[in-house]
């Protein structure tokens, strides 16, 4: 219909959503809104019956289903007083080492944040189970806080995970193989966590002080029945889904129907079930689904008229003539996301940067799968890097107003695990096989 | 008046939220029977993979009006939330204006036309997903429902926000 050369349409479309997007309205509807707009340009009013077809195959993918099933297993796990018994068990087992509590509160963010989507469900459910009984018994508020936005990130990486469905879905990869391929690299990041927390803690005792002896003179026998009862659960629930999946026994949103199912039976056994309880587990998994997959089916669709008229070749160019080969391209890559994760959501940057990116990784020579993951671990910063870090404002809103936490104790208390986490991406760069090797063993 | 219809609106839509949501508890039970039937009796129904997806999506599209009930679209906000009220008002009226209400009210249409043509053209079932049972219809119609309530909350939204501009206080 017109002719414009792609670059100058690849420009026209990136300034138009950035200022859209900046604006505050809601991203989804600017994407969708620029790309129709656009596309009625290309190819005149059937744009509208394109863009309903487009919105019509992301609702209805069935890995979308996953998103509604972990979102109500997470919601039911995070809210049916599992958690806090949880991490009361840990406590108790783990409340003689220095920094105990810390440590506690990254392997509860580890286990349980898993089916949350949303980094401000997890983070305001550990702030709400841990802050106060780690700043009570003197915890340094910033190493609190540190734990509280590194353990509920964490979540949001580790698999059943949403973000990961999102990202197979609009990048055309296979769930199942991210999954695994995000479930080694996220134990490292947890390790790493975990050790720093046990070195900061050994170096300065007063900053996370091991529990009074009182609270955890508790038989040994009464300890494990606790251990059993509260904390595998939640284990054998999220190891029987990947399991499930990892074997090729069933399919991603079979899987996690059935976990579904079981965090039901959980809840009930443990006598936490409501009805209560069920209805706004269900609310929440409608709202959270909803906002989730608008702003997914409209970055497809963007993505999608960003193709039609040649913006691929025209960033493939772009990023190979990166100096320095194909690694001076990643590191550009990678720290264009960084940047944009200060400034704008995850999901966003997941659905319109990554999917872009990644059919764009072969021509790099560089593994799709292993691209991905590199971006979602360093997407893991953009919830703690300042203007936009929503894990800080999370942590601090939800911490009652007596506990005194700051915003500058909760940025000093990331910035360590912001380190560790370039740490982390500076090792699975050089060992790629962390991140491909269990995805290879997959079954099915 | 205005504001009698308004919250009339977001009325309607909370009642249809609370009903709604059980279709997720419906759609754990239509895979639990699903997988039942495949791996205990090793006889997979041949409607359960098309009708998933039906259920699914009509989750997705009530999801969307339950979500903007509650403001939940996500947004990039430190520029936002810095804005004066009325500043803000105007953000969203230029958005839903340009951005929203052309689009999604094609939308609507479209979804309109194809339950109609679902209900007259007697398409209880689809070929294509095994005869599942009379799905088509019903599916067709929660997505409708959907749409029109997200189109009607943005309405709402829409008349509140021009009156915050025009006035200069909340409606």
């Amino acid at each position: 219909m017109i002719d414009i050369s792609p670059e100058i349409m690849t420009l026209v479309l990136v300034v138009a959503v950035l200022i859209g997007i900046l604006s505050g309205f809601h991203i989804a509807l600017v994407l969708i809104g620029v790309a129709t707009i656009i596309g009625y340009f290309f190819v005149g009013p059937p744009i509208f019956w394109l863009m309903y077809s487009r919105i019509n195959n992301m609702i209805m993918n069935h890995n979308m289903l996953a998103i509604p099933l972990f979102t109500f297993m997470g919601v039911l796990l995070a809210h049916s007083m599992l958690a806090e018994n949880l991490y009361g068990a840990l406590h108790l087992w783990l409340g003689r080492l220095r920094g105990g509590l810390a440590l506690s509160t990254l392997i509860l963010g580890t286990i349980i944040a898993t089916g949350l989507a949303v980094v401000q469900a997890s983070v305001s459910m550990l702030t709400t189970i841990s802050l106060r009984s780690m700043v009570e018994r003197g915890y340094s508020k910033s190493l609190a806080c540190g734990v509280i936005c590194a353990g509920g990130t964490l979540g949001i990486l580790i698999p059943p995970s949403i973000m990961l469905v999102i990202l197979g879905m609009t990048a055309s990869l296979s769930v199942g193989k991210l999954f695994f391929g995000a479930f080694v690299p996220g134990f490292i990041l947890s390790g790493l966590y975990l050790t720093y927390v046990v070195v900061r803690c050994g170096l300065q005792p007063q900053i996370g002080p091991p529990a009074p002896v009182e609270e955890r003179q508790i038989s040994f026998g009464k300890k494990i029945t606790l251990l059993l009862g509260w904390v595998f659960p939640p284990l054998v629930i999220i190891m029987s889904v990947l399991g499930t999946i990892f074997f090729g026994i069933a399919t991603v949103y079979e899987a996690a129907g059935v976990g579904a199912t079981a965090t039901l039976l959980v809840t009930v056994a443990c006598r936490r079930f409501s009805l209560k309880l069920m209805k706004d587990a269900m609310r929440e998994t409608l709202r959270v689904t909803g906002f989730v997959m608008l702003i997914t089916a409209c970055a497809n669709a963007v993505v999608g008229v960003f193709m039609y008229f040649g913006g691929k070749d025209v960033l493939s160019d772009l990023i190979l003539a990166m100096p320095f080969g194909r690694w001076g391209a990643f590191f550009a890559v990678m720290l264009t996301a960084f940047v944009l994760g200060m400034f704008i959501d995850w999901m966003s940057i997941i659905l319109i940067v990554v999917s872009i990116l990644v059919p764009i990784a072969p021509d790099l020579g560089f593994d799709p799968l292993w691209f991905a993951l590199m971006l979602c671990v360093n997407l893991q910063m953009s919830f703690m890097t300042p203007p936009l870090a929503q894990a800080i404002f999370v942590c601090q809103g939800s911490a009652e107003p007596d506990l005194g936490v700051t915003s500058g104790d909760i940025i000093r208390g990331v910035i360590p695990f912001v380190v560790l986490i370039i740490v982390a991406l500076a090792l699975f760069a050089v060992f790629p096989g962390v991140m491909l090797w269990l995805p290879s063993k997959m079954i099915g | 008046m205005i504001k009698r219809i308004l919250r009339a609106i977001d009325t309607l839509n909370e009642r249809v939220a609370s009903i709604s949501s059980w279709l997720v508890a419906f759609l754990i039970v239509v895979i639990l029977y699903e997988v039942v039937s495949r791996y205990v009796f090793n006889a997979p129904t041949q409607w359960g993979f098309g009708s998933l997806r039906m259920l699914g999506s009509a989750i997705v599209v009530l999801g969307w009006a339950y979500a903007q009930l509650l403001d939940s679209h996500i947004r990039v906000d430190f520029i936002y939330t810095r804005l004066s009220p009325r500043k803000r008002a105007l953000v969203n009226i230029i958005g839903t204006a340009l951005f929203f209400f052309p689009l999604f009210g094609a939308l609507t249409v479209e979804a309109a036309s194809s339950m109609w043509s679902a209900l007259i053209g007697g398409k209880f079932i689809y070929v294509y997903y095994g005869g599942a049972p009379p799905l088509p219809l019903l599916h067709k119609t929660l997505i409708l429902l959907g749409l029109s309530l997200f189109f009607l909350q943005f309405g709402a939204r829409f008349a509140r926000d021009l009156y915050l501009l025009a006035r200069g206080e909340a409606l």
